[in-house]
């Protein structure tokens, strides 16, 4: 990892964040949300959902495995970028659900363009540039699928 | 909207029409077609960037290539290298945007992704974090090289030649993700 793609992950990552999820179970209402959590978290649940959906696909395609668990572990790196380690939310076992190769792509351009709108109201510009590339990925990820990868 | 956003915009869009138009004639058939209709893209990009100045730059005219391109391994290898820069060009200018441009930028930084990964770069979980993008010819000391340099992944400059004119114009998509190899 160069030195530019750390500081920006590490500066993406020092805000402390509740997980949708994971938040706590006391009588205690809620604060809401800033933008730049709110845009977190959303970022985190897309993310689990695609590992989740990438680790399905290598488990029912294993002459695929090698190109979805290299996705996968891309988007795990999109999940460790946007939240602390400690508050991380658990990416769920490989359900009955398997998608194929064009829904996966499709998924993809879908997590693209929320990564976009999650870009537009963060207020952190750090945050901001943070999902610019993890749109740019995402936007990679479904060429890489769409070529034949 | 300044300088400061726009102009990074225009000269980066610049030196990727500039490249297409070097690499271009290294390919054939469809990629052919693609790399010419991706010049009419950079310099419709860049004409809108420059639409947004009040006072129009001199924009450099030519570029340094970063490595010898006199085949088709290589004309892929720099047009995904000028994509890549180009998500990085408007990544970083997003997060210092208002909403509308910002969504502006990040949509021209996953087209570019998606064209940098469609002529063959390996999809990476951060792109864009790389080199800046060319150098105007004359803005650096380097000699360069010529044609017959063998390909070096060192900022060796090479081209000096104005390249070849587009023979056709057509839709590049405006999502690069249905581009394919």
């Amino acid at each position: 990892m160069d030195i530019s793609r750390r500081a920006l992950l590490l500066a993406a990552a020092s805000t402390p964040i509740v997980a949708a999820g994971c938040a706590n179970d006391t009588d205690t209402p809620e604060a809401p949300k800033s933008p730049d959590d709110a845009a977190r978290t959303a970022t985190a649940n897309s993310e689990v959902e695609l590992i989740a959906a990438y680790r399905a696909a290598a488990a029912a395609e294993p002459g695929k495995a090698a190109t979805y668990d290299f996705l996968a572990k891309q988007h795990e790196e999109h999940l460790a970028s946007v939240f602390p380690d400690d508050g991380q939310p658990t990416v769920p076992s490989p359900s009955g659900t398997t998608l194929n190769r064009k829904a996966l792509r499709q998924l993809e351009q879908q997590a693209a363009r929320q990564r976009t709108e999650a870009a537009i109201t963060a207020e952190d510009t750090a945050l901001v540039e943070l999902l610019a590339r993890i749109a740019a990925s995402e936007a990679g990820h479904a060429a890489y699928l769409q070529g034949g990868a | 909207m300044s300088a400061d956003t726009w102009l990074p915009v225009a000269t980066g869009e610049q030196a990727a029409a500039y490249a297409y138009g070097v690499l271009a004639p290294r390919l054939s058939g469809g990629e052919r077609t693609r790399a010419i209709n991706a010049i009419a893209t950079h310099e419709q990009a860049r004409d809108d960037a420059l639409a947004q100045l009040a006072e129009q730059p001199d924009l450099d005219a030519v570029f340094q290539i970063p490595f010898p391109v006199t085949n088709a391994e290589q004309a892929r290898r720099l047009a995904a290298l000028c994509e890549d820069r180009l998500v990085n060009v408007y990544c970083t200018l997003a997060a210092t945007q208002t909403t509308e441009t910002r969504k502006d930028f990040i949509e021209s930084a996953r087209r570019c992704s998606a064209r940098a990964v469609s002529w063959g770069q390996r999809p990476e979980s951060f792109p864009g974090t790389g080199e800046p993008i060319m150098k105007a010819i004359g803005e650096g000391q380097d000699t360069p090289a010529t044609a017959e340099d063998e390909p070096s992944d060192s900022p060796t400059p090479v081209e000096s030649a104005t390249p070849s004119p587009p023979e056709s114009s057509g839709d590049t998509g405006g999502d690069g993700a249905q581009l394919q190899n």
